[in-house]
């Protein structure tokens, strides 16, 4: 579900959740997919109570712009990993990218996601 | 070639029949805690049938299984007609043929598979494994996707057997060894089943930390170029070939999770599986250096 008020404050779905070294593993019991969030989706993630708003998680991670937020809170949305969010436009994250520039690179959000098959499927 | 039409269940008169049947010989066991019977109404079927049983089952005196297996012998129809061999797994029909060693291939499959699906201790990946210097290699991935022929390799350069289809995790992250035979296919996809002691290599018996996991999918004239990637994406890729992840995934989040944190993670396509096996063990013995 996406929300479509004037403020947006995505919400994570309720989902097992594992802690690696500096990235995070969410398996989504719903829909049997296993994501890998890099730290910023992960840092971003763990802020999406429904309360608190884009800015707002920026501010907390100390960043001077909401740009990677707003795209890691894209990806966790197109990942399934939220109940609420509002979509940007496909080119928001092009843009971002450009505006970021090389050096920030590196803090982008990252989300991988796999679908865990079934035992037959496995072992085929 | 069994003629292994989809199992189907049978009646209940002939489950009833199957009961009735005199079984000579029998065989209670136990394999990463699931609890397996198979029997034979002729003592030298049961025998054939042994070798291709999990090597770590443990004999049980326990009538209660989860699984039984049944395995006999039937005259043909009509007279003339050569005999069959059946294989019943409970009340469900797996395979009959003229061959009793394509039927033992059935029940050795079915064995394994049924190990790997309801074990409650172990997560269980499609993944052959292999060991090198007291730390194992596992190599995910699906069926034709050249993990056998890479293990095969790896193998004939020393490397010790632990698995080649389903590889068996403990909640510490290590892998047990789980071996069957080794499923090798030649260009025209013919299958072959052999043993590691076949091929020359020995097999190993102890739980042992992942060291190396490697992505890999054969691909005609590449040359194995594999990139690091992180932990999160190595467990990523055992989860998506676990057949435990989904009926327990916490479980399996937290074993593979361990089992890659110890792990350098490489993806790649690879070519030729003996060039690439040599780069493997080159790979992994400079890792241990530095």
């Amino acid at each position: 579900m996406q929300s479509h008020g004037s403020e947006d404050l995505p919400k994570r779905k309720e989902a097992i959740s594992r802690q690696l070294s500096d990235e995070f593993l969410v398996y989504d019991n719903q829909t049997n997919k296993a994501h890998c969030l890099n730290k910023t989706a992960a840092e971003v993630w763990s802020l999406c109570d429904g309360q608190t708003s884009i800015p707002q998680m920026a501010e907390k991670l100390q960043l001077s712009s909401d740009d990677l937020v707003r795209m890691a809170v894209d990806d966790l949305g197109k990942a399934g990993l939220l109940e609420t969010y509002q979509p940007s436009a496909d080119a928001a994250r092009r843009d971002t990218l450009r505006k970021l520039g090389f050096a920030a690179a590196i803090a982008v959000p990252l989300v991988i996601s796999v679908l865990v098959p079934t035992p037959a499927q496995a072992a085929s | 070639m069994a003629a292994s039409a989809p199992a189907r269940q049978v009646s209940k008169s002939f489950s009833a029949k199957l009961e009735r049947m005199a079984w000579p010989a029998t065989l209670q066991f136990t394999s990463f805690g699931v609890r397996i019977g198979v029997r034979a109404d002729d003592n030298a079927i049961l025998e054939q049938a042994l070798p291709c049983l999990p090597s770590n089952l443990r004999p049980s005196r326990s009538v209660q299984v989860d699984r039984r297996y049944s395995l006999f012998r039937a005259e043909g129809a009509a007279s003339g007609d050569a005999p069959a061999y059946f294989l019943y797994a409970d009340r469900r029909k797996l395979a009959q043929g003229r061959q009793l060693s394509t039927v033992i291939e059935a029940l050795e499959s079915d064995v394994n598979f049924h190990i790997a699906r309801t074990s409650q201790r172990w997560v269980f990946v499609h993944a052959g494994a292999v060991a090198w210097k007291g730390q194992a290699i596992v190599i995910p991935g699906a069926s034709f996707s050249g993990k056998s022929a890479l293990v095969k390799e790896l193998l004939a350069h020393g490397a010790e057997y632990y698995s080649d289809e389903f590889s068996a995790f403990y909640a510490s992250g290590r892998v047990h060894p789980f071996p069957r035979r080794l499923c090798l296919r030649d260009d025209q996809k013919c299958q072959t089943l052999v043993t590691a002691k076949e091929l020359g290599a020995k097999t190993g018996t102890r739980p042992l930390p992942v060291a190396l996991v490697i992505i890999t999918r054969y691909k005609p004239n590449a040359v194995w170029r594999p990139r690091v990637v992180s932990t999160g994406e190595g467990v990523l890729e055992l989860l998506g070939n676990s057949l435990t992840a989904r009926s327990r995934p916490t479980q399996a989040l937290a074993a593979l999770s361990k089992a890659v944190s110890t792990a350098l993670v490489l993806d790649g396509p690879r070519g030729d599986a003996k060039a690439t096996a040599a780069s493997i063990l080159r790979i992994l013995d400079w890792a241990h250096a530095v």
